[in-house]
């Protein structure tokens, strides 16, 4: 962890961002810098990146745009022109947004490090986010976390191929052995480096250890019987 | 009792068939045993052939047979069998209509004539006969009625109608190489040159007809030529050069046999010849034996022709009784006969070789006679060329009516023409009319359902801003103030606060319209289901992933998902259901979803709707879709949507 972090916290409410300087005023080795919009927030990362580059910036998803002349009119918009020009520096989402489509549309297609919800963020949990972050880790709000869970749970419910590997996982010692009993919808079979692949899926989206840890998570959840 | 019939039929069908080859068996020998026989035996033998032939019931066949029958009815001068085989001919004509059947017909009106005398008639007839026959451009029946025409019109001393019917005949003739007929048009043509003072022309003629004949290799008409030729140098007083040519018809293998009258024809001439040389000594006796054969052969026309020879080679000798008798007999046969140049000769000799008042008497017959001829003639020559100019003229005004009645054809048909086009384009129109009704029908639908999509989709608009609003500033001052009242340690308005807050995002969220820009409406779908899902209240889709979802209307899929939304929200809410099963089906025309849940149920007679089931319902129809909620109070409910995709 280095000395000092340095973080850039972007939102239009001047309010808000007084509200959550209060908590991170708590936390200590923070070098804290604030803007009220993304294109300012944008040109100063861009900026400072050669000689003091920012490690975190946090921003909002809605910003009121009041300018017509606004090119980044939204956190996603910063998050992707980041991402773009490829800056070194960590993501974290602190917003109201906790519709899962919003949410699912932010992680999917963004990869922020962090997602926290500005309704039920305390000192404590920006401090462990930011340690999260600063590790290279991912830091959901719990919300959010049970939110994709469930979401996972729904889609490995209408995979058929994912409930038939499930099914079969614990009849067989070798994953190899699974070739031949898992079939597509057509008929055709499912490779065994395909059932691996799933397999993977399978365990990062139900947050298993190992195989057998994701059968029993599996019917935990109520995914096979 | 079918089996039985079935037999009848086959016996019938094979008796039938049978006995028809037996007729046609039957036909073709009496067909031969008359080709052998010669005269008038033919005819009972024909007749039997007709008799089989019409029972035969072949049309083919009973044409032929009546044709020969009626033809050699002519030939033997048998008027009521040429009438009877007419009559079957014209039986058949009016049976199958053809034209062939109908110049036979005339044709054979023509024969009945010429035996009876009918000069004029006959021609008329022929005329006829031709007429039809140049319709169907039957060149071989034309030629040779012509050429009947033409002996006809010689016969009748018309020599140049003759002359102009016999040159007419080769041109039908020629080209279809009739040699058979050809031999005769050249052989009348050498008679007509003959009688018209041309002996050169008749003697090129023969010459040609006796080309034709070597090719026909036809006896009979070489005992003709022959003698036509032997006449012709008689006629030119080369008797020497006549004799020759009777001796070469004389000498003919089998003549005495089979052409007993030609051979008298041509002794008598030759006996002529011979007079006339003064060669008297073998005269008498070869027309003794003429008289002899013509007697025998019935021939009086002939045999009057033999006995003027005889009385005149009497007179010669001063022999005038005898040559009287002669003279008397001939009278006698050529009046019988109509032979009206013997009959003449034998009053001119009788006036000559007798005496006073009885002399007088036979001039002045001769004279009544002549001048009656003389006139018959000419009123038959004038009758020919009436009938021919009538023809003519009638065969004019038919190719009058025929091009007025073209004309006329030709203008009904334009006329049909214009009414069917009048009609197509009536029918075109009307159908253009109906088209474009459905047309504008179907683009006013169109345009309709577009608007109401437009007026959806402003609707939906407007309350994104609203949601916007309240979210980002009502939300957002609420969280501002509750910041404060928690840092103001006044917990409990906080927490009231809190749930305002919350109901205010709650009421942004339901106001919020979807949109599938960012996140696909398959990914919607699910989101939306694991909002709701838990392990108590289990959701299950399908038939979300086979589908492509991109091409569908946004209006529709919104629609959708609200229904999802609606029905999910419904089952959790008072169903009390612990699984609920959506699924969707995607066809041609329509959109189904069907959401089922293991709840309570309800009464569908008693239950009012609920605001959120009549907003849908409304949203629904506005897609003039269909919306059925199918319940029962234990049993669950069902709620059916189907979404026309096109207006």
């Amino acid at each position: 962890m280095p000395e000092q972090t340095k973080i850039l916290l972007v939102d239009d409410h001047q309010l808000i961002i007084e509200g959550i300087l209060s908590f991170l005023k708590d936390i200590d080795n923070l070098e804290i810098e604030t803007v009220n919009s993304c294109d300012e927030a944008f040109s100063k990362i861009k900026t400072s990146a050669l000689d003091n580059p920012f490690h975190i910036v946090f921003t909002d998803l809605s910003f009121d745009n009041n300018n017509d002349n606004v090119v980044l009119d939204g956190g996603e918009a910063l998050i992707k022109a980041i991402q773009k020009e490829e800056i070194d520096i960590k993501t974290g989402v602190i917003t109201g947004h906790s519709e899962i489509n919003r949410v699912f549309n932010v992680i999917n297609n963004l990869n922020p490090s962090a997602y926290i919800l500005k309704g039920n963020c305390s000192t404590d949990e920006l401090t462990f986010a930011i340690q999260k972050m600063l590790k290279g880790e991912v830091y959901y709000t719990h919300e959010i976390h049970q939110k994709l869970l469930k979401r996972a749970l729904v889609e490995i419910q209408m995979d058929e191929v994912a409930i038939q590997i499930l099914k079969e996982l614990p009849k067989h010692a070798k994953i190899s052995n699974l070739e031949g009993s898992v079939k597509k919808r057509d008929g055709s079979l499912v490779k065994v480096r395909a059932i691996e692949s799933k397999l993977a899926k399978l365990r990062t989206d139900l947050q298993a250890n190992n195989n057998t840890d994701l059968v029993l998570k599996a019917k935990e959840l109520g995914i096979i019987d | 009792m079918n089996k039985i019939s079935f037999f009848f039929l086959l016996f019938l069908i094979t008796s039938i068939s049978f006995s028809q080859s037996k007729d046609v068996d039957s036909v073709s020998y009496y067909l031969k045993k008359a080709d052998k026989i010669y005269g008038s035996k033919k005819l009972p033998l024909l007749k039997k052939a007709v008799f089989f032939a019409d029972k035969s019931n072949l049309d083919s066949l009973i044409k032929d047979t009546n044709i020969k029958l009626g033809v050699e009815s002519f030939y033997n001068k048998a008027l009521e069998n040429l009438k009877f085989s007419n009559k079957n001919i014209t039986k058949l004509y009016i049976k199958n209509k053809d034209s062939s059947l109908l110049a036979k017909k005339l044709h054979f009106k023509a024969l009945e004539n010429k035996i009876l005398l009918n000069i004029d008639s006959a021609y008329f007839y022929y005329y006829q006969s031709i007429n039809i026959s140049k319709k169907i451009k039957d060149s071989l029946a034309i030629g040779r009625r012509l050429l009947s025409v033409g002996f006809l019109q010689k016969d009748a001393q018309d020599y140049l109608g003759s002359e102009i019917s016999f040159i007419e005949a080769l041109k039908y003739l020629d080209p279809i190489k009739s040699n058979m007929y050809l031999e005769r048009v050249y052989n009348g043509l050498g008679l007509v040159s003959e009688e018209i003072n041309q002996p050169k022309e008749a003697l090129k003629y023969y010459k040609k007809s006796l080309k034709y004949n070597t090719i026909n290799k036809n006896n009979l008409g070489y005992l003709y030529i022959i003698n036509n030729l032997g006449l012709l140098y008689q006629n030119q007083k080369d008797y020497k050069k006549s004799i020759l040519y009777f001796k070469k018809g004389l000498f003919q293998d089998s003549i005495k046999k089979k052409y007993f009258s030609q051979y008298a024809m041509l002794l008598e001439n030759l006996a002529f010849s011979n007079y006339k040389l003064n060669k008297k000594d073998s005269v008498l006796h070869q027309y003794s034996h003429v008289l002899n054969i013509r007697k025998k052969l019935k021939e009086f026309g002939k045999l009057s022709a033999t006995l003027i020879n005889i009385s005149n080679y009497y007179k010669d000798l001063k022999q005038n009784k005898k040559a009287i008798f002669y003279s008397d007999e001939a009278l006698k046969y050529a009046k019988q006969t109509h032979n009206n140049k013997k009959w003449l000769e034998a009053l001119e000799n009788l006036s000559q070789l007798t005496k006073g008042e009885k002399s007088k008497q036979y001039l002045r017959e001769y004279i009544t006679l002549n001048d009656s001829l003389f006139q018959k003639e000419r009123q038959l020559k004038n009758q020919f060329a009436k009938i021919r100019y009538e023809t003519d003229k009638k065969e004019k005004e038919n190719t009058v009516l025929k091009t007025d009645n073209e004309k006329k054809q030709a203008e009904i048909a334009y006329e049909k023409q214009q009414k069917l086009i009048g009609w197509l384009v009536a029918a075109s129109g009307i159908s253009l009319f109906v088209l474009s009704i459905m047309f504008f029908v179907q683009r006013r639908r169109k345009l309709l359902f577009q608007a109401q999509l437009q007026r959806v989709q402003a609707r939906e608009h407007e309350r994104q801003q609203i949601a916007k609003s309240l979210h980002d500033e009502v939300a957002g001052d609420l969280r501002l103030l509750h910041q404060k009242l928690e840092k103001s340690n006044l917990l409990e308005e906080a927490q009231k606060l809190d749930t305002v807050k919350d109901n205010v995002r709650n009421l942004s969220h339901q106001l919020s319209s979807v949109s599938f820009d960012k996140v696909s409406f398959k990914d919607q779908i699910i989101n939306l289901v694991s909002d709701y899902f838990e392990l108590d209240f289990r959701i299950t889709v399908t038939g979300l992933q086979e589908y492509e979802w991109q091409t569908i209307n946004d209006a529709i899929k919104r629609l959708l998902y609200l229904s999802t939304r609606e029905s999910i929200q419904n089952s959790k809410k008072y169903a009390e259901a612990s699984k609920l099963t959506i699924d969707f089906t995607l066809e041609k025309k329509y959109v189904h979803l069907n959401i089922t849940d293991n709840g309570i149920g309800f009464d569908t007679n008693i239950s009012k709707k609920g605001i959120g089931l009549q907003n849908l319902q409304e949203r629904v129809e506005e897609l003039n879709g269909t919306l059925q909620i199918d319940s029962e109070v234990g049993n669950g409910t069902k709620t059916n949507i189907q979404i026309p995709l096109n207006a």
